[in-house]
């Protein structure tokens, strides 16, 4: 690249800009997981809600609501397990239907929810009220993150419809005190059958959109 | 050889950040060339980090990687990223002139923003492809 | 490639500082640091080894203010000059707007300038550049070790050397003690700006 001449201006601003920066004369001052040996009934589960920390796959959520419902079966007997995992296989369904406009807690919750039912599962010992307590906290959480969704819906212009997670809103009653077994059963039974309108909603959408294509 | 943008653009990409990745709690984000310029930048108002620095080292952290994916056979990876005890650094590829680099905390799950970012990747290829075509 | 943004009217250029490892590219730029950080108000990157060799880049970014409505922002980056570090050099080599050769004056170093410079042409080769059209300088950096009796290289051998057909802008310096680091980068500024002045008008 030839030099420019010396009498263009821009060159001549430039030299002049650079002259004043680096100006010589002044001295400036001299600058300056708990994993267990053997595995538990939860290591499956556990691999898929780190994976999908990692990468939410259309794969990885099928596989998440597999385990859940597998795991159901297994403890159907225990009423606490059994409503941890209706709040991990709902949250799973509200990730898979929602994709991209998914609410950025929902992992939040969804971890946590995971880390005190793998909490219970390898405390057996654990005792029934501290088991509750947890399951208590989870539950505000879940209702927390609710809440957030149904704030942020009536926020946006009501565009096409949503999978309905805030019915459950309604139908719930407020968790106060401490956690009773007829409250339980209330929430269990409540849960089953937010789930059951969930899942209309759902097939409701599916039909409506095979029919638009 | 250079490359511009005019204000539309620029706008149009803002716009796209914004909604997708700060609206959604997303600390920081630039759009920086591989030689480590920024295209732009946005954050959500809380820290302001030395973005420049930043740029010139994501764009040779992110060359240097490139460099060591051809190196055992692979084409590219498809992750990277650094994970801190509050504070965590995305890299995507946008084209091959263009990274996007996201900064965000613990409050937003690494699957959750590759979801976002994979989605305003999308759209801002179609801004930024057509500008680099048929240059270096 | 220089980077010019149209909405905030900013020129960002990048400048690199090549050469043969341990011929004071680093030192160049830690001279421009200390002395003048204050009025460029940026601060020096390194990525450095715990030898105190350059594993990866110095950077160093600063802004030269407004010309002709323009912002100019300048980045100056040193490569790391260990044969070793081709891929590295290679890489902080994209998109570069001028480079400054730092050529060691040091009688032994004579071979490792010629292939460094011969290194700097084939790096630029695999991003279709090249030393005929791109702005650049030479500077004939350690002039001062004439003083501790080490035996140097006189400037028309060096000229001879890496100079002779191209016929650049060259300087004799002391990277350490400043002479010509700061003529050295004037003029590289000069001569790259220049080069990209029809984007600005």
């Amino acid at each position: 690249m030839a030099d420019s001449s010396k009498f263009d201006p821009l060159s001549t601003a430039l030299d002049r800009r650079l002259n004043e920066l680096f100006r010589e004369d002044e001295q400036a001052p001299a600058a300056p997981a708990a994993e267990k040996p053997k595995s538990s009934p939860l290591a499956e589960l556990k691999k898929i809600v780190l994976s999908i920390d990692w990468e939410i796959t259309p794969e990885a959520l099928d596989s998440f609501s597999d385990q859940v419902r597998m795991l159901k079966g297994v403890y159907q007997g225990d009423k606490v397990i059994a409503v941890f995992l209706q709040v991990l296989g709902s949250l799973g369904q509200y990730i898979k239907s929602s994709r991209s406009k998914v609410h950025p807690s929902t992992f939040n919750v969804l971890n946590s929810v995971f880390a005190r039912l793998d909490e219970i599962v390898s405390t057996p010992k654990m005792p029934p009220a501290t088991r509750r307590k947890l399951l208590q906290a989870e539950m505000d959480a879940y209702q927390g993150l609710r809440a957030k969704i149904t704030q942020r819906r009536t926020a946006e212009p009501a565009a096409k419809p949503t999978v309905a997670i805030d019915t459950a809103a309604r139908t719930q009653a407020p968790a106060s005190g401490p956690l009773t077994p007829e409250m339980l059963a209330r929430a269990v039974a409540e849960l089953k059958e937010f789930i059951r309108t969930e899942m209309n909603t759902l097939r409701q959408l599916v039909k409506a959109a095979a029919r638009r294509e | 050889m250079s490359y511009t943008l005019d204000q539309k653009q620029l706008d149009r990409i803002e716009d796209i950040l914004k909604a997708d990745l700060i609206d959604n709690g997303v600390r920081c984000v630039f759009l920086i060339d591989m030689a480590g310029n920024i295209v732009t930048n946005l954050d959500n108002g809380e820290k302001q980090h030395d973005i420049y620095s930043l740029a010139a080292l994501a764009a040779g952290n992110f060359g240097a990687v490139s460099a060591m994916a051809k190196i055992i056979g692979e084409n590219e990876f498809s992750l990277l990223f650094h994970k801190g005890k509050k504070e965590n650094i995305h890299f995507n590829k946008i084209s091959s002139e263009f990274l996007l680099i996201t900064i965000f905390g613990n409050d937003i799950s690494l699957g959750f923003l590759r979801l976002k970012v994979s989605e305003s990747v999308d759209q801002l290829k179609g801004i930024l492809e057509p500008l680099t075509s048929g240059h270096m | 490639m220089a980077f010019i943004n149209l909405k905030s009217k900013i020129i960002q250029v990048k400048i690199v500082y090549y050469g043969p490892g341990r011929g004071g590219k680093t030192t160049n730029l830690e001279y421009i640091y200390r002395k003048f950080h204050q009025r460029i108000k940026s601060e020096m990157v390194t990525v450095k080894t715990h030898g105190d060799r350059t594993l990866f880049f110095d950077f160093l970014p600063f802004d030269i203010g407004v010309i002709n409505g323009y912002q100019i922002k300048i980045q100056l980056y040193t490569v790391p000059g260990q044969v070793k570090y081709n891929a590295t050099r290679r890489l902080v080599l994209r998109g570069v707007d001028g480079i400054v050769f730092v050529a060691d004056a040091m009688a032994v170093r004579r071979e490792k300038n010629i292939q460094s410079l011969k290194n700097l042409q084939e790096n630029l080769a695999s991003y279709k550049k090249n030393l005929q059209t791109i702005p650049w300088v030479i500077q004939y950096n350690k002039m001062d070790l004439v003083e501790q009796g080490i035996p140097i290289m006189a400037v028309e051998l060096l000229e001879h050397d890496l100079n002779r057909q191209l016929k650049r802008p060259s300087f004799a310096a002391s990277a350490l003690k400043g002479t010509n680091v700061v003529a050295t980068l004037k003029k590289i500024i000069s001569l790259t700006v220049a080069s990209i002045r029809k984007e600005l008008l």
